[in-house]
């Protein structure tokens, strides 16, 4: 809401202030009839007011005074307590470390302010609630002492937890599972023996979970538990504790923490027992995802969320969970709170038998057998589903040698990439990030096989590689500058301050003790790779690919120093894996599986060479025995392995095993909801195929592609998905082609057909047109090579199809041959207007090589320039333009602009040279601007968008 | 060789209404030892039932500090409003320096409930609320400071009035409407035209 509009903001809030709750609704829908962001805007500050009563009552100093008076306490005596040192204030009370001088313990004293304790009345309901507290004594409950008073100030006498808080411990990420699971068990029997004094926590969240040095957790301030009725401490008591009169009326739900509070609490119901279990349900998930349940990437918690909101389930946020927790969490998070456990107690029980089953497991049986057979149901489902040559290939079985199973290293909710082994194969190294190439992440140092790990670097690098030294003191890495500078920097393993040692030096390794192999950059951006000593002197060259713009980026010497392997990228793609004789005397030959190679190593021992390559269509393991064997899958499945980093007994290789999830989202006035249900679900767009509109133009439906599993890099299967429907108003998702693999799609105007590209069995893509009520079958509309398909006017369809060698937008009439809709060759077909009068097409800019435009073409006159590379589109009801402009290529940092049409317009009066750059806009009526790429609904409150996530473990695979 | 006497807290809180920034950086130790003291005294007063208005606290505080004779504010109301800012920056910085105090350095976040009771009001993280303020005030200026005003100077409903020189009346409902604000602004519920979208890389 930009200030102009503040006072028109201000003006209806005055009123509608005036007006009772109930009505307030109705007169701000009235009154923001035509403004929906105005509307918004005076709702979202409406929804303050039920706390704006005690929002700043107190003024600041009055509150920060007494935290001000530091020190006052120091080394006085309190009862038998000699106060020694403090340990935090606040606003509330300071609390001091202090020594017990009949029992020699040290304890914490939390001295009350005077603000709580100037009412004599209320001062002595409050000394009998500590005393109640003090009562629970749990080797899990932080226990209250006594009561004391310094000079006339009670001081509340509590047990002294040194260590962490649970909140603290979050901050490094998601705890391994047994560790999670062994916390939240304590939790439930601290929680079942409160309650079963009838005492509810009501602020149970991880700042009030201690760790103790030995592991132990500790739930502390029950200071806002209230007494059940039950125990004769009934509500108004409770208020006491609060502290204040206007607590007394005012309910529950003020009381605890936003982002772990039950919805009962944000409603202000009454709250009881299975309140605090839904907490335990918030604080388990955040332990095990990492993230908080009610707190997304960018919108702050709302009790709104907790009320109303589903968080993802922990596993589509960490996939590698069990499913059983997965249940539990969401049992535990349930909004009605007679569907979650009924006690502590149940809770405890379940969570204990899981961590049983998963200990067990640990030491046992597993992983492989169970993602075999998971690939195998996956290609039967496919079959039952498939049609003849349109059907999803079956994933390829391959004989794999790695025996036993997979022992996971790593338990991160994002990514651990890039694998290394000291040389005694103790400590390992990895890329916290999710690039499995070059990107932003940190090196960590883990000891095998519990370590806790650690964080080495702490800086805004991309990087790649990190390798110990032979003598395992250093971690070298390569990291990626912003002017695509390639250097080599080391970090002491012990952890230290990294320092650049090679500039222009990238994807180290050491050959022996004194040499190291290294890729250097000579001209441009053509990479080969070099061996010197590790003073950088008495260089020379190993390899240089041949295209002048490949690039060699890792290389791994053989044991006996005579052979290199090479992962190496021509201009685009990583190519298959290259070995080549360490004196640098020939360029050697391809070795490994037929496909991209992004890794490689060599056993100890020199007698196998290993690759992670996307032979099969994802990444897998790979071996070849040295120097002619023939190459051999280690490892198959749903999910992807890259980076290698071999045992130094060979018995068993690192690899870093990932998957990647995609889901369409909505987001509306009510908030962000997942609208896509499984499997990778995505909108295609650029580069792979044109744009394709994820909305209906009803704007009730929301259209998109889902494939199963997780392929990336992979050949011209990539790109596509099965094409899946969602009513948004029914919620009801259907597949509209079942086992068709589609590239891109539009719907018709009137909402009855789809056209949409497809891949025949060669990969080859054609276009087709199918209704939605599916009462006849797809057909395909010409044998044309094409894809990109819009629909035209007069029911034409436009597509991009090939002629030698050039794209063109052809037109698909009736049965008659395809015909060029327009004479001049184009790169990418982005769409056409609702109207049918304009083509948008990206085409080669004469006028610079390498550039490309984006042009209107149509019948009514000249192409007319629209912008250089964004993408261009309608809103579903055709009344805007979108422009989405990318920096750089790069999604992350896209805009998206709504720009209104004038009635009878599908185009705006854009700039004459079309819009190049933000500041080009300015002319244009811009209704909306957001970050990011989304896709703009018809009301600015509504918008569409896909959220990725990559989650990637290190696992050991042990080898036969 | 003779000494400049040390600038007194009279002319160092003149050079800063004046737009002085550097006699700031003097006057905060100054009057945060002050207050400190006068704090103490506040808890002993409040334990035998004196309640104290924290106006009283800010009027006491700089009359201490101000020769009160030689002080020539343009007017009451003057005074309260310089005082009031100054009472911002200082309770501002000083939970800054207790943010960064706690842990190793580590910036942390001061709220001021942070203790075993319920406080009477929610949390408000000060220094988040200074911030929200500085945005409050480029889109509505008075409100922001009669925020200002009332939080961080104490100052009454009727004293905000006389040092803005409006009414009684639109004090009160400047205070409403700017909690309302200020609470969604705090929970980052921002209605900005401007949203944000998750990666999409």
């Amino acid at each position: 809401m930009t200030p102009e509009r503040w006072p028109d903001v201000e003006r209806i809030l005055l009123v509608a202030l005036t007006r009772d709750a109930d009505e307030r609704e109705a007169f701000v829908a009235e009154v923001c009839a035509n403004d929906a962001a105005l509307r918004r805007e005076v709702e979202s500050l409406l929804r303050q007011e039920s706390e704006a009563a005690g929002f700043l009552s107190a003024p600041a100093a009055a509150v920060i005074g007494s935290a001000m008076n530091n020190g006052t306490f120091i080394g006085r005596h309190v009862g038998p307590y000699t106060i020694q040192e403090q340990l935090g204030a606040g606003g509330m009370g300071q609390v001091y470390r202090a020594r017990d001088t009949k029992l020699n313990r040290d304890v914490a004293i939390k001295i009350l302010p005077p603000v709580y304790t100037r009412d004599t009345e209320r001062l002595a309901r409050f000394e009998r609630e500590a005393r109640m507290l003090a009562a629970l004594n749990h080797p899990h409950i932080g226990a209250i002492y006594g009561l004391e008073h310094a000079d006339d100030t009670p001081a509340l006498v509590l047990e002294l937890i040194e260590g962490p808080t649970l909140a603290e411990r979050l901050t490094n990420g998601p705890l391994p599972i047994t560790e999670a699971l062994g916390i939240a068990i304590q939790i439930a029997e601290a929680l079942e023996a409160a309650h079963a004094r009838g005492i509810v926590h009501r602020d149970l969240k991880p700042a009030n979970i201690k760790i103790t040095a030995a592991g132990t957790a500790k739930l502390i301030d029950f200071g806002l538990a209230k007494g059940l009725g039950a125990g004769g401490i009934d509500e108004r008591s409770a208020a006491v504790i609060g502290g204040t009169r206007s607590g007394m009326s005012r309910p529950g739900a003020l009381l605890g923490t936003a982002a772990y509070m039950s919805p009962e609490q944000a409603k202000g119901e009454p709250v009881d027992a299975r309140t605090d279990l839904f907490s335990l349900g918030a604080v388990l998930y955040e332990m095990v995802t990492g993230r908080p349940a009610f707190a997304g990437a960018e919108s702050t918690v709302t009790r709104e969320s907790i009320v109303h909101g589903t968080p993802s389930s922990p596993r589509q946020v960490n996939p590698r969970l069990p499913r059983t927790l997965d249940r539990i969490i969401c049992r535990l998070l349930m909004k009605d709170r007679d569907m979650r456990y009924q006690a502590a107690s149940e809770v405890a029980v379940e969570l204990k038998r899981l961590k049983h089953e998963i200990e067990a497991r640990k030491s046992t049986k597993d992983n492989l057998s169970n993602r075999r057979r998971h690939a195998t149901a996956g290609a039967a489902l496919i079959l039952a589903i498939g049609i003849a040559a349109w059907m999803w290939p079956r994933p390829m079985t391959t004989q794999a040698p790695a025996g036993g199973d997979y022992t996971q290293v790593t338990h991160l909710a994002d990514s651990a990439t890039s694998p290394s082994l000291s040389p005694d194969g103790r400590l390992m190294t990895f890329i916290r990030g999710e690039s499995t190439f070059e990107g932003l992440g940190q090196i960590y140092l883990k000891a095998l096989p519990d370590g806790e790990p650690v964080q080495l670097t702490d800086d805004s690098l991309k990087k790649m590689s990190p390798i110990f030294s032979p003598d395992g003191s250093q971690i070298a890495y390569t990291t990626v500058g912003d002017n695509f500078a390639w250097d080599t920097w080391v970090v002491p393993a012990r952890g230290g301050k990294p320092r650049l040692w090679f500039a222009n030096a990238s994807g180290l390794s050491w050959i022996d003790e004194r040499q190291v192999l290294f890729s250097e950059i000579t001209t441009g951006v053509h990479m080969k790779v070099v061996a010197a000593d590790d003073q950088r002197r008495r260089v020379r060259s190993i390899y240089a690919p041949e295209p002048e713009r490949a690039m060699a980026h890792r290389s791994y010497s053989s044991p006996d120093g005579k052979w290199v392997l090479i992962v190496e990228m021509d201009q685009a793609a990583w190519q298959p894996c290259r070995l080549v004789p360490l004196d640098g005397q020939s360029t050697g030959r391809k070795v490994g599986p037929d496909g991209q190679c992004t890794s490689a190593a060599w056993s100890p021992d020199g007698s196998w060479m290993y690759f992670s390559s996307n032979s099969t269509g994802s990444f897998h393991i790979w071996r070849q025995r040295f120097p002619d064997g023939k190459p051999e899958q280690i490892t198959a499945g749903p999910d992807e392995e890259e980076g290698i980093a071999l045992a130094p007994d060979g018995r068993s290789l690192l690899t870093s095993i990932g998957t990647r999830h995609s889901s369409i989202w909505l987001r509306d006035p009510r908030g962000e909801r997942e609208i896509s249900r499984e499997g990778y679900a995505f909108v295609p767009g650029f580069p792979d195929s044109g744009i394709s509109q994820p909305f209906s133009p009803d704007g009730r439906s929301l259209v998109y592609l889902v494939r199963q599993g997780a392929v990336r890099f992979a050949g011209p299967g990539e790109r596509a998905g099965e094409l899946w429907i969602t009513d948004l108003v029914t919620a009801r998702s259907e597949s509209v082609v079942p086992g068709v693999r589609v590239i891109g799609y539009e719907i018709s105007r009137d909402g009855k057909q789809v056209v949409f590209a497809a891949l025949d069995e060669h990969g080859t893509s054609h276009i087709w047109l199918a209704p939605l009520d599916r009462r006849f079958p797809p057909r395909q509309l010409a044998a044309l090579e094409a894809d990109s398909p819009h629909f035209g006017a007069d029911g034409d369809i436009l597509c991009r199809g090939t002629d030698r060698g050039s794209n063109f937008i052809y037109r698909l009439k009736n049965d008659r041959p395809p015909e060029k809709a327009v004479a001049r060759a184009i790169l990418f077909f982005l769409g056409v207007s609702p109207d049918g009068t304009w083509l948008i097409a990206r085409v080669p800019d004469p006028g610079k090589s390498l550039h490309q435009t984006t042009l209107a073409f149509s019948t009514l006159g000249g192409p007319v320039p629209v912008c250089e590379t964004c993408e261009v589109d309608w809103t579903p009801n055709a009344k805007s333009l979108i422009v989405r402009l990318t920096s750089a290529g790069e999604r992350t940092s896209s805009r998206t602009f709504v720009i209104p049409l004038r009635p009878g317009h599908t185009l705006p009066l854009l700039p004459a040279d079309g819009i190049r750059s933000e500041a080009d806009l300015a002319g244009l009526p811009i209704s909306l601007a957001l970050d990011g790429f989304v896709y703009p609904g018809d009301t600015p409150s509504l918008y569409a968008f896909v959220r990725r996530t990559v989650v990637r473990n290190i696992y050991r695979v042990p080898l036969s | 060789m003779g000494t400049t006497p040390p600038p007194t807290v009279t002319s160092l809180l003149r050079a800063w209404s004046d737009g002085d920034e550097t006699a700031l950086k003097q006057l905060v130790p100054l009057v945060e030892a002050e207050l400190r003291r006068l704090a103490r005294g506040y808890m002993r007063r409040e334990r035998q039932g004196h309640t104290l208005q924290a106006t009283a606290l800010v009027n006491e505080v700089f009359l201490r500090l101000t020769d009160a004779g030689g002080i020539r504010w343009q007017d009451r109301a003057h005074f309260l409003g310089i005082a009031s800012r100054l009472m911002r920056r200082v309770l501002v910085d000083y939970a800054r320096s207790r943010g960064y105090r706690k842990r190793g350095g580590e910036a942390q976040r001061v709220t001021l409930d942070d203790t075993l009771l319920v406080t009477p009001e929610p949390a408000v993280d000060v220094m988040a609320l200074d911030r929200a303020l500085d945005v409050f005030a480029r889109i509505d200026a008075r409100k922001s400071r009669v925020v200002e005003l009332r939080f961080f100077g104490g100052l009454s409903v009727e004293e905000t009035a006389e040092v803005l020189h409006v009414s009684v009346d639109t004090i009160k409902r400047d205070w409403r409407v700017a909690k309302l604000w200020l609470l969604r602004e705090l929970k980052g519920e921002h209605a900005h035209l401007r949203a944000t979208a998750p990666d999409d890389a």
